[in-house]
């Protein structure tokens, strides 16, 4: 008999690792994708692997979430990340004020830090305002934000998932209030044809609303786009942070020869338009110029907006308020829809734990007994995501 | 606030064939980028089809020609380009799957067993003092794996058999910074016909290189490497 | 002969051909003051050291333009077979230029 088939809808860091689990598991994959993979908020996002530290106060169950995959990632994907750890620095007394609170919330969280004299982070950050008060090591790093998710997808196809890029669902097909698979338009030929599926996954990201809608159910997302700003030359090899609540353009990831400065954060209905703010440039150049004074004369390389997938429900107003946590629904239990289930929220770092508890859900709605084997298995290189299939 | 003329061309198998070029006007803003307008345009038209990322040159996905160039289209601003009419083409020399999308397998099945480490020693910053922890601070590779070179390569063009551009830079950075490869065996992979030695020097993948990798002229150190002999040992330079 | 190898003598014959065209044209036709008449020309291939010298010319030029029609025909995708031809086919087209070259030394 043949393993059970499930579709995996987005191709983003989400899906990807949905589709990396469920292979492994032995089932059958086909992830679809309206565009390229990682085309949606995947590849336009910080590039941070997060330790966790920014959370620590504020949202500590996404702060756990991130430190524990953040382990889990640099043991499975190794060659994925820009070795170099992250800096919290306090400028302001403000900062210092919350210094407290903040190392409070990483012994809470089980993050790792390392409390640095001033002195010692201006020696291994040049460039680092001088007015620094008080700095902490995280174990923050850069990662690449494409290359990432690829090592899920080449990994899910080398146990036979399919990938189907270009391929957008038009319409989940139901008998009756179960999900039986989707119809989709391929936009390289243009036709349209039907997939069939035990179970159907919504990896939307912030599209998953839309997606979920498709089916005849809501799922309590926002699309919270933010503005990055990545300008020429490495200012700094460090992840560095503002040590306050998270606000405005208060993180400066160096990536290859770049720098990029985010975010900003508000609120929109339709993820497609995001609408770049661009006085929003000025005011990266202006927050980031607060850790690395320099930045302010950096020549800017691009300005870019992208929606992050939060969970919560209308009434949000610019999305900070948000957790950053994930959630997966099953919507046989919560909306009486068998067989499609949606992994909502989250971020890039936490992707892989997303996917198990997504995984999960799905093969206990099938009635499998296959563990999760994603924290030990080693990614394939990225570059196999394009090796020819037979 | 200008109005732009894009034309941009088409193509799907069966469906739009032959190619056409498909007429736009677009008003563009100071900060508008070639990445923007064809995002504008796909909320119109969801048949067209392109490949995108990052959005900040980064990733390396968005390759394209604009007005005959190579570029990556997320970081070309339209307003730089200085013309009325842009007229956008998917990369050459790669096999075109729709629009402006090309088949990245041939450019990997080249690059991939050349097998360079993707991360590196970061030189930047070098007075700086990394974290015991780190040891030394790395950063990715400066090749975005974009295919502009493989486009703009007049040899590629005429002779697929050739390594090509990305494949030998990569191989030269190996040969750099061996980070654990084994160098001769990747200079017995270039040392031949098809390798660094059918360049003709039009060094037009050196002019394209969104991120200054040099192909161009890692090739010539590719082949001063294998006329001088300096890293037959193998060992760190 | 290993495209290595190949590179380096295109390189090599390249860089003497800047010397030698130089001397060529120096002595057949600045030193001269005009075009030189039959008689000259033969007077001049006389000498021994200029047999040396315009025989390497005639090599090196022979070499290095067969070397680079090569490198153009090899832009055309051919089959390795047909490379193999290419290679052989102006291999001795060289041999036929330079035996003749040095043949019409033999007849003054």
């Amino acid at each position: 008999m043949n393993p059970p088939h499930v579709v995996v809808i987005g191709g983003g860091a989400t899906g990807a690792a949905v589709a990396h689990d469920l292979a492994l598991r032995g089932l059958r994959v086909t992830v679809v994708e309206r565009g390229e993979v990682t085309s949606g908020t995947t590849g336009r996002h910080h590039g941070l692997l997060h330790s966790g530290a920014r959370y620590a106060v504020k949202d500590q169950e996404s702060a756990k979430e991130c430190i524990e995959e953040n382990m889990i990632l640099r043991r499975i994907a190794p060659g994925s990340f820009e070795l170099n750890n992250g800096l919290f620095v306090a400028i302001t007394d403000e900062d210092m004020a919350y210094r407290p609170a903040f190392l409070e919330g990483l012994e809470t969280c089980g993050i790792p830090y390392k409390e640095i004299t001033p002195q010692e982070a201006l020696a291994r950050e040049p460039n680092l305002n001088p007015a620094v008060k008080a700095a902490v090591e995280v174990p923050d790093g850069t990662m690449d934000a494409m290359r990432l998710p690829l090592r899920f997808l080449a990994t899910a196809q080398s146990h036979g998932a399919r990938i189907l890029t270009y391929t957008e669902v038009e319409e989940i097909l139901m008998q009756g209030r179960t999900v039986t698979g989707v119809r989709v338009r391929d936009h390289v030929t243009e036709q349209t044809y039907t997939i069939g599926a035990d179970i159907v996954v919504n990896a939307g990201g912030a599209w998953a609303g839309k997606i979920a809608a498709l089916a005849g159910v809501d799922v309590p997302l926002q699309p919270s786009p933010g503005v990055l700003v990545a300008v020429y030359g490495r200012w700094n090899n460090m992840v560095l942070n503002r040590m306050h609540r998270s606000g405005d353009g208060d993180i400066i990831v160096p990536q290859r020869t770049l720098s990029v400065i985010g975010t900003s954060s508000w609120v929109v209905e339709d993820p497609d338009r995001l609408e770049m703010k661009a006085e929003h440039i000025d005011l990266m150049y202006e927050y980031g110029a607060q850790l690395v004074p320099a930045i302010r004369e950096a020549k800017l390389r691009a300005a870019w907006a992208a929606a992050r997938p939060l969970i919560g429900s209308g009434g949000a107003q610019t999305g900070r308020e948000l957790s950053r946590t994930f959630k997966c629904f099953d919507h046989a239990e919560r909306d009486g829809v068998e067989g499609f289930v949606t992994i909502a929220g989250g971020k890039a770092t936490t992707a892989r734990g997303m996917a198990e508890v997504t995984a999960n859900v799905v093969v206990k709605k099938l009635g499998l007994d296959a563990p999760c084997r994603t924290r030990e298995v080693v990614l394939l290189p990225h570059t196999a995501y394009y090796r020819r299939r037979a | 606030m200008a109005e732009v003329t894009f034309k941009i061309y088409r193509y799907k198998p069966g469906a739009i064939d032959p190619p056409r070029y498909d007429t736009y006007r677009v008003s563009i803003e100071p900060h508008t980028t070639v990445l923007d307008v064809l995002e504008h345009l796909r909320l119109d038209d969801p048949t067209l089809t392109y490949r995108h990322s990052c959005h900040h040159g980064s990733c390396g996905t968005c390759g394209m020609l604009v007005n005959g160039k190579e570029v990556l289209a997320c970081v070309t601003r339209v307003a730089d380009l200085k013309t009325d009419t842009v007229v956008i083409e998917p990369l050459r020399h790669q096999p075109l799957i729709s629009d402006l999308v090309v088949d990245m397998t041939p450019f990997f099945e080249k690059y991939e067993p050349v097998g360079m480490p993707y991360i590196r020693e970061s030189e930047y910053l070098p007075h700086s003092q990394p974290p015991e922890e780190v040891g030394a601070y790395t950063r990715f590779e400066n090749c975005l794996e974009c295919g502009l070179c493989l486009s703009a390569c007049p040899v590629v063009g005429s002779d697929p058999d050739y390594l090509g551009p990305a494949a030998l830079a990569a191989a030269a950075r190996v040969v750099q910074e061996p980070r654990g490869q084994d160098v001769p065996t990747v200079l017995a992979m270039v040392d031949t016909e098809e390798g660094c030695w059918r360049c003709h020097a039009a060094m037009e993948c050196s002019e394209v290189c969104p991120n200054d990798v040099d192909p161009g002229g890692l090739i010539m150190f590719l082949r001063r490497e294998l006329l001088t002999g300096t890293s037959r040992s193998g060992g760190k330079r | 002969m290993r495209p290595k190898t190949q590179w380096l003598w295109q390189a090599f014959s390249g860089l003497l051909l800047v010397f030698l065209l130089a001397l060529h044209l120096t002595v057949n036709h600045f030193a001269a003051g005009g075009l030189l008449t039959y008689e000259d020309i033969v007077a001049y291939l006389a000498q021994p050291w200029v047999r040396v010298l315009e025989t390497l010319f005639l090599l090196t030029v022979t070499y290095h333009a067969l070397a680079g029609v090569r490198g153009i025909l090899l832009d055309l995708n051919l089959t390795t077979a047909a490379a193999r031809r290419v290679t052989l086919g102006l291999t001795v087209l060289g041999v036929l230029i330079c035996a003749y070259g040095l043949w019409l030394f033999t007849t003054l």
